[in-house]
Order: structure tokens, then sequence, then C-alpha cells
């Protein structure tokens, strides 16, 4: 159920331009309400993971060997099937 | 509010990490989530695991800095008492059952559940065994 919220102008202000970048950053319509959302939920504005494709520097082996590493970190926390 | 916890997902590590070594299929997947206009975001125990790796790396300074960068682009979803509670629930539930998950899946799975947000993996067998987990499968 929809509640209703009164914000200051400057409030108001700040959260039609956050909701513009959102547009923007999303592609598609942000309510105001969706910008609140997105907003608690901590949402950052600085552009697409996708992006940051090939910036990692490790080999296939590289990559497989510290996987392999935190697999065995993890299972030493691991409870004993009988428990 | 279902639309938009529909349209967040939860990002495990391979998936970030493959995004990050420009694994063509993953770098793809991400982008059609992305052009969807999905929110993404991860775990802190996946944030845990990509900093181990980038530290443990041979280009250590290279891979942190991407790193570092991913982070100031993902939501993170900090380990809550909620999802503390949440994660040792499952885990206890699923060694009931006989059917036990590695801590890590149990964590991010409870944190993944109680932000509402479906978790894309490639390690789709073992999550699929935690109840209320919706599981996206990842290449």
């Amino acid at each position: 159920m929809a509640k209703s919220v009164r914000v200051e102008e400057r409030t108001y202000r700040k959260l039609s331009q956050a909701s513009g970048r959102l547009q923007v950053m999303l592609g598609r319509l942000v309510s105001l309400d969706e910008a609140i959302w997105y907003l608690l939920k901590g949402v950052k504005e600085e552009g697409r993971i996708s992006d940051l494709s090939g910036t990692w520097d490790m080999s296939e082996s590289e990559a497989r060997d510290i996987e392999r590493g935190l697999r065995e970190g993890w299972k030493r926390w691991k409870l004993p099937q009988s428990a | 509010m279902e639309t938009l916890e529909a349209s967040s997902v939860c990002l495990d590590t391979s998936v970030l990490a493959d995004n990050l070594r420009g694994k063509k299929e993953t770098v793809e997947f991400i982008k059609r989530l992305e052009e969807a206009g999905t929110i993404l975001s991860t775990t802190a125990v996946n944030s845990f695991e990509l900093y181990y790796g980038a530290n443990r790396s041979k280009r250590r300074e290279k891979n942190l800095t991407a790193t570092k960068a991913l982070f100031t682009r993902l939501v993170l979803l900090d380990l809550t008492d909620e999802s503390s509670n949440e994660a040792g629930r499952i885990l206890a539930l699923l060694e009931e059952e006989g059917n036990l998950i590695d801590f890590r899946d149990a964590l991010i799975a409870a944190i993944a559940t109680t932000h509402g947000m479906p978790l894309a993996t490639s390690d789709t067998e073992n999550f699929s065994r935690v109840p209320h987990l919706h599981v996206i499968e990842a290449p």
C-alpha cells in the first residue's frame, strides 16, 4: 500500500536528479519511489561492470589455482557429515 | 516491490572474476543484465574472495586496482544480523536433511535471500538445494 511522504524542496530536487541519473544508467524510466528504493539499497552510479572486463591480468591456470585455494580454505570450516 | 526485486541480481564470485578476466560468455551475460536495467550486486563473502584472488595473483597491484573499481559499481550486500540468522537456519536445515552445503554457500545464499535477490552463479548444483533461493544459471 502506497504512503505519502512530505519532503523539502531541496530534497525533492536531489531526488529528481538521482532519478534522472538512474534513468540514464538503467536506460528506462525510474519513478521517484524507485529512486528512493535504489538509493536505500546503495546503488552506485559509476558505470557498468562490463566495462571492466579484461582488467584482471590472470591466466586460466592461475585463476584455477586461486579458486582451488579458496575452496580448500572454506572446506576447513566444513561440518562433519555425521554431525 | 516485486518488480523492483526482480530487477536486482546478486552475482557470485566466479561470475565477477570471469567478467574481470574477460571471459566472453560471462561478459555477454553481464551485458544482457545491464541492458535490461538490472541492478547488480554481490555479497561481502564474494567481495572477500575477489580481494583474496587479486592479492594472491602475480599482477597484484593491477588486479587490486581493477577489483576496487568493480566495487565502486556494484551494490555490496553486507552480512547482517538477519542474514547471519538465515545462514545458520539454512545450514542447520540442510544438515538435518543430510544435504550439507559449504559455509560460504550458506552465507551467500542467506545474504541474497534476505535482500530478496536472485543469485546468478555457475554453481547451480549446490545453491539449488537452498530453500527459497532463486538461482539464475550463469555461464
